[in-house]
């Protein structure tokens, strides 16, 4: 039998592709990976919190209210914190995809990561939620001057508590819908690859 | 055993900003293109996926370049950079059955052929494998083939003998 190095020489001519032009270089990529699909929920997500905290901040500065303000200046505070933790991943993980290292560290470092710091944001509105919708129902008080009888008024601390209680559950399920959608098929995807690599070291060993 | 937990450098050591660079990139991407239809064509099977595919990876080793610092050879760190984007493209499950069905245009009918056969039994082995295999028949060595796939030298050794093993069995079963 011919050696085959010999023959793989011989096939070698047909591995010959068509020449790489200049305008290539400029073309936009065609090819959605779970990583560029990452990248790109990514950067829509901080587009979304910059844009969200615009308005914010603005309603900060604008409404004059005291409940209002500790209750704005909190959620501040967490949406900058979730603004720093994605910023971050998104600079660590995504914003070069970093085609040339180990790819198997570089997907295990890239999976752990996010799927804990998306965990972790989930935690972190859990108790944003209430101060949230807390918020919006003390603005509500100050544009009809009724925030000064909140806390002589039982029915509406009952109120606030009902509206607590029965969004706080259900924007938690819309978040938990946003994540399946934005990032865990692209994030079962990747651990799909790794256990396909690391499947192949098991049968080998 | 791959490799532990390498540093991923933060930043570019430069970015490829003015045309000479790009004419440099060019010319040499254009000497070691063989390599990228060479990865494509052992990992995808359809061609407007292999199209893609390689146009993805000529902008990820574009966007790469600048820190390509010669300390290996400029083909050893394509092949690596056309592996990395392959086996990050994961396709879908209906896609990848589908694309399993289509006729390789690159294998021939003949199917007594050796180099048919060597082809189609390289492309039955393990994803690594098949880049394991076709590294050491283009003469890479064991250090350059680690490099490329993130193994250790060992592991690359033990690996290649199992290849080896396991393609002259495909082809003894084609003959």
């Amino acid at each position: 039998m011919k050696d085959l190095k010999d023959i793989w020489a011989e096939m070698d001519h047909s591995f010959e592709g068509p020449e790489i032009k200049l305008k290539q270089l400029e073309l936009k990529s065609q090819v959605e990976t779970p990583l560029t699909k990452m990248r790109s929920n990514f950067r829509m997500n901080l587009v979304l919190a910059g844009i969200s905290t615009l308005i914010m901040g603005s309603l900060f500065i604008l409404v004059d209210g005291f409940w209002f303000r500790i209750l704005m200046g909190t959620i501040l505070v967490g949406y900058a914190a979730i603004i720093w933790q994605t910023t971050y991943l998104y600079n660590r993980y995504l914003k070069n995809l970093y085609p040339d290292e180990d790819i198997k560290s570089y997907l295990q470092g890239l999976h752990k990561s996010i799927k804990e710091g998306l965990r972790y944001q989930e935690l972190i509105a859990i108790f944003f939620y209430p101060v949230s919708l807390a918020a919006g129902y003390f603005l509500s008080l100050y544009e009809r001057g009724e925030a000064d009888s909140f806390f002589t008024e039982p029915f509406l601390w009952g109120l606030l508590l009902v509206v607590i209680i029965v969004l706080t559950p259900l924007l938690y399920l819309l978040s938990r819908w946003m994540y399946n959608v934005s990032f865990r098929s692209y994030l079962n995807r990747i651990e799909e690859t790794l256990n396909e690599l690391e499947k192949e070291n098991q049968n080998e060993n | 055993m791959l490799r532990l937990f390498k540093p991923i450098p933060g930043k570019f050591k430069r970015a490829i900003v003015n045309r000479e660079d790009q004419q440099t990139f060019l010319s040499r991407i254009n000497e070691s293109r063989k390599i990228i239809y060479k990865v494509v064509n052992l990992y995808v099977d359809d061609p407007t996926e292999r199209e893609d595919l390689v146009q993805e990876i000529i902008l990820q080793s574009y966007s790469s370049f600048g820190r390509f610092n010669g300390d290996s050879r400029f083909s050893t760190w394509l092949y690596r950079v056309s592996l990395n984007t392959v086996l990050s493209y994961r396709r879908k499950e209906k896609r990848r059955k589908d694309a399993e069905k289509v006729f390789d245009p690159f294998v021939a009918d003949e199917s007594n052929d050796l180099k048919d056969n060597l082809y189609k039994a390289i492309k039955k082995l393990e994803p690594i494998n098949r880049i394991i295999i076709s590294l050491h028949l283009d003469e890479y060595s064991h250090p350059e083939i680690a490099e490329i796939t993130g193994l250790t030298e060992n592991h690359v050794a033990v690996k290649l003998h199992r290849c080896k093993q396991q393609i002259t069995r495909l082809l003894q079963n084609t003959v």
